[in-house]
């Protein structure tokens, strides 16, 4: 047991004139000894600390600052230290999240300060710690905690994005803005004619043309919306290398933001699939569709558990084949060598045309690996760049430090 | 070399201007409280046998400014101006009284007699037994007393600081500890002189309380050297 400094003091001293009265034979001295050990006795009375008002404000977006503000009663004798509970990810900028005061009777404890939350998650701040010691600060200490309503979401900021490149010369019209979807509602712009098949609403047949052609012909739609967009998020361990603020897996998010919203703004269905954790949520359009995104991926942390894409590919196959999206890939090169995944997935979409596929390839300076291993990874990342390139698919090289509006605009002006 | 300069400076200015401004009594209150604690262990030590002792060969007057001038050197040092060393030292200078009553003491005279000294021996027998009436407690408590408060004090300042660095205000907590500890061992010190007076008596053999004595002797000896 670690013994506090108050009351080492005081044995220090009861212990010294002790041994002198020993040593002396002196009875003063040994009378003497007992007087710290009158005041080691002192106790801690209790005190009631009781949370009048709490609010927070700000605070909604990765790096913005909030400022909370907590007011308390206590009532006892004692000294009271009240301290809010920060989470890990969380930087004081200004003032203190503890309080310290010497209750006598009724005391009104505030505490004002304002921090920065520097990673994204749903944090609950419902904690108020609170200390009560005796005014020597020597003998029993309670502890206890307090629920305060308190909790903050935080969101990764989304970059905007201006323009996403096309894929020239591969796919018909991957992500031009009037490419339309093969699925869905049937809205009222009329696109051609066609034989009856069943399962046909009886309301598309065209009865003067059937009548014409002596055989039951159908109205075609087109559907409304627009092209899909299915994102393949690797959430594997390795993405979680890098500092906790900025690591491969926070930027990945961070480009998963940014892709899902500017394609659901747009009115593109976005899906995504969290790799390593066998997860997805369905491609839709609109803004609750990005909120339902953006949602889920407040929650996330890389995963423990290890999932090839390939096998990704093979669990979202029958999403692959009804909506035939555009995909993305964000991962690591190095690691996934994503080149048997993606060629796969550029298969499923169609038969004589490959599917637009893109990789968002995540790198960063390396700092603490040696010279070696920093030169094998970048060759590995290298060959499996020149292989998917050599296969048709568009790469981004995305340096995680650097804002990925510039480099996917970088990729439109200059290819 | 300037970025630190300038970095102390403006140290210095944030801390006169800011709110620790008062963490500098502590060492400031101690030094008074070590001073009085030596002008009354001086007095006491002024009285005992030791000054007959040792004013044959040499003018004893002369080591008050020498005492007194411990704690402000503490100071100057940036330490505890009263620091356990010094009420070590304390304690030392008043137990020329307390031997004068000390079984211990008269059991060496026994010695020296033993060892022919018997000239030596009737001499600090003389100018010791002629101190057995004064009284120490009230100098020893005022030592005592003024050392504790002392070390509250200390302690509570360090607290206060340590709590300042992280950013919380401990103005408030610091000072009210300061008055209650000045307030509670004044009580205490004030009551203590009525309870040194009861006469608490344990009959045990001699030989037992000699073990006892022993065995307190080194478990005190092994907690204070740890």
């Amino acid at each position: 047991m670690k013994l506090r400094k108050g009351t080492y003091v005081l044995i220090k001293t009861a212990l010294f004139l002790l041994i002198t009265g020993i040593l002396f034979t002196s009875y003063e001295l040994l009378v003497l000894s007992a007087f710290p050990i009158l005041l080691l006795l002192t106790p801690t009375l209790p005190v009631r600390v009781v949370v009048e008002e709490s609010g927070i404000e700000g605070g909604e977006y990765v790096g913005m600052e909030f400022s909370a503000h907590i007011s308390m009663k206590a009532k006892g004798f004692g000294v009271v230290k009240v301290m809010h509970k920060l989470p890990e990810h969380f930087e004081l900028s200004e003032g203190s999240n503890a309080v310290a005061r010497f209750v006598i009777g009724t005391s009104t404890l505030k505490i004002n300060y304002k921090a920065i939350p520097t990673k994204r998650g749903q944090y609950g701040l419902d904690k108020v710690v609170v200390q009560v010691e005796n005014p020597f600060l020597t003998g029993k200490m309670f502890l206890r905690e307090l629920s305060i309503p308190l909790s903050l979401e935080v969101k990764q900021k989304i970059p905007k994005l201006i323009k996403i490149g096309v894929h020239r010369g591969i796919a018909k019209s991957p992500t031009p803005d009037v490419d339309v979807s093969k699925i869905g509602v049937p809205g009222t712009d009329f696109r051609e004619i066609r034989e009856y098949i069943t399962g046909d609403p009886v309301k598309f047949i065209n009865w003067k043309a059937s009548a014409r052609k002596n055989e039951i012909l159908v109205n075609q739609y087109e559907v409304e919306g627009k092209k899909s967009v299915w994102i393949f998020l690797d959430a594997n361990p390795y993405m979680r290398y890098g500092k906790i603020i900025r690591n491969y897996f926070e930027a990945g998010v961070e480009a998963v933001n940014a892709l899902s919203y500017y394609y659901t703004q747009r009115g593109y269905r976005v899906g995504i699939y969290l790799v390593g954790y066998r997860k997805y949520i369905y491609p839709d359009t609109g803004r609750r569709q990005f909120r339902r995104i953006s949602n889920e991926l407040i929650k996330i942390e890389p995963s423990e558990n290890y999932e090839s894409l390939e096998e990704a590919i093979e669990n979202s196959r029958a999403l692959l084949i009804t909506y035939k999206p555009l995909i993305y890939f964000i991962t690591r090169l190095e690691h996934s060598r994503p080149v048997k995944a993606v060629m796969k997935a550029t298969k499923f979409s169609r038969k004589t045309r490959r599917a637009p596929v893109e990789v968002i390839a995540l790198t960063q300076e390396e700092e603490t690996e040696s010279e070696i291993s920093v030169i094998a990874l970048k060759t590995l990342k290298k060959s499996v760049e020149s292989r998917l390139r050599a296969g048709g698919v568009r790469m981004v090289d995305w340096d995680i430090h650097q804002p990925l509006s510039q480099v996917l605009m970088k990729e439109v002006l200059f290819g | 070399m300037e970025r630190v300069k300038n970095k102390e400076s403006k140290k210095i200015k944030e801390f006169v201007r800011g709110k620790e401004i008062y963490l500098m009594f502590a060492p400031i209150i101690n030094l008074l409280l070590a001073e009085v604690a030596s002008y009354f262990a001086l007095e006491a030590f002024f009285k005992s046998p030791f000054v007959v002792l040792g004013s044959k060969y040499y003018a004893l007057e002369t080591i008050y400014p020498f005492v007194m001038a411990i704690p402000l050197l503490l100071l100057i040092l940036k330490r505890n101006p009263f620091s356990f060393g010094y009420f070590y030292f304390l304690i030392l200078i008043v137990s020329g009284n307390i031997l004068a009553k000390s079984e211990l003491f008269y059991a060496w005279l026994d010695v020296l007699y033993f060892l022919k000294l018997g000239n030596l021996a009737s001499y600090l027998n003389s100018v010791f037994s002629s101190a057995k009436g004064i009284d120490v407690t009230p100098v020893l408590l005022d030592v005592v007393w003024l050392f504790v408060l002392s070390q509250l004090i200390w302690i509570s300042a360090e607290k206060g600081r340590e709590m300042e660095e992280r950013g919380m205000s401990a103005k408030n907590l610091v000072l009210f500890q300061w008055a209650f500890a000045f307030i509670f061992t004044y009580v205490v010190y004030l009551v203590y002189p009525s309870f040194v007076r009861f006469d608490v008596g344990v009959e045990l053999p001699l030989i037992m309380a000699g073990i006892v004595g022993i065995a307190m002797f080194i478990v005190v000896a092994v907690i204070l050297s740890r």
